[in-house]
């Protein structure tokens, strides 16, 4: 008796259930490690076997490692494809680079200007030191006078002119 | 009242001492100086100043820190950021003398150091050696760290 091609897709048995052995506790694999990246580490650093090498046994597959520099330059996440003794083999899911917190004279305050505090009255003041004409002035924090600086027109102007 | 200026001149105070820790009556009587002629008098400013929602707001929005430590003085300190990495630097390097000193404020809390300062810990979760420091003296002290790391960091890109 000769079967049709719809009789065989019946009978193809479903792909197998689930056994316990493929089931288990988050807790125990799946582990996320956090590491502090020595200081002036680079991206590529970081994908290196040897860069790994010594916490390499720790780890096992599928593991994820969440990677910050120490000098607070950078954040990233990395999932392990296979460890072993000295070796280890990483995908980068995420590599972003951190801001400073501060304004710094050669970061975010833009050359040529000045902050300071002039007094109850004037309150935090943002100056131009070449001609010293007052650009911000009366602002509550430092922050907050900086932010003012960095909004306005002619900070804009020649950032991008 | 105008609220805004008695904050104006608390942060003028503030700025003025770096860190100053005393009495109330003291805090008080400085700020009714400085505020002169638009003063709301001596009992309506020592309200002001012991009333948390002030104290936060001065914190949060004029950099400038008020609490009243465990052995009852009061503390005004000026926390706006350090900017130049140089002066960071070396502030981060240079320990007080007594070890129960804020290193941010250098107000001495004496037999209170307990209480009334907590610990600096580093990007590891390890405690930094010697280093203690006020709850409101924390945050300035850690961008300073920060500063002082990122100024490293793109010296060496």
């Amino acid at each position: 008796m000769t079967t049709t091609a719809i009789d065989t897709e019946q009978r193809r048995p479903p792909a197998p259930s689930l056994t316990t052995q493929d089931f288990r506790l988050m807790e125990s694999v799946n582990n996320h490690f956090r590491a502090v990246a020595p200081r002036g580490t680079t991206r590529e650093r970081c994908l290196e076997n040897s860069f790994w090498s010594v916490v390499s046994t720790s780890v096992r597959p599928y593991d994820m490692i969440t990677v910050i520099g120490a000098d607070r330059s950078f954040h990233a996440t990395y999932l392990v494809l296979e460890a072993g003794l000295g070796y280890l083999s990483l995908v980068e899911l995420s590599w972003t680079p951190l801001p400073a917190l501060l304004a710094t004279p050669d970061d975010r305050l833009p050359p040529n200007f000045s902050i300071y505090y002039g007094g109850v009255e004037d309150g935090w003041i943002a100056k131009r030191n070449s001609d010293g004409v007052v650009i911000v002035k009366n602002a509550k924090s430092q922050h907050d006078c900086l932010a003012a600086l960095l909004d306005h027109n002619s900070v804009k102007q020649a950032k991008h002119g | 009242m105008d609220n805004e200026l008695i904050y104006r001149h608390l942060q003028a105070l503030a700025v003025h001492f770096v860190s100053y820790s005393g009495p109330l009556p003291a805090l008080v009587e400085f700020a009714h100086h400085s505020l002169s002629a638009a003063s709301p008098g001596k009992e309506a400013l020592d309200l002001f100043i012991r009333k948390e929602t002030n104290q936060r707001e001065l914190a949060d929005h004029w950099e400038t820190a008020l609490w009243q430590s465990a052995n009852g003085q009061y503390h005004i300190v000026c926390i706006t950021p350090e900017l130049d990495v140089e002066v960071a630097r070396r502030r981060l390097n240079k320990f007080p003398t007594a070890p129960s000193q804020c290193r941010w404020c250098l107000a001495d809390a004496k037999g209170h150091a307990d209480r009334d300062l907590v610990k600096e810990f580093d990007i590891h979760g390890h405690p930094v050696h010697r280093s203690l420091l006020h709850r409101n003296c924390m945050r300035p002290w850690l961008q300073m760290r920060d500063l002082v790391e990122h100024a490293d960091a793109r010296k060496r890109a």
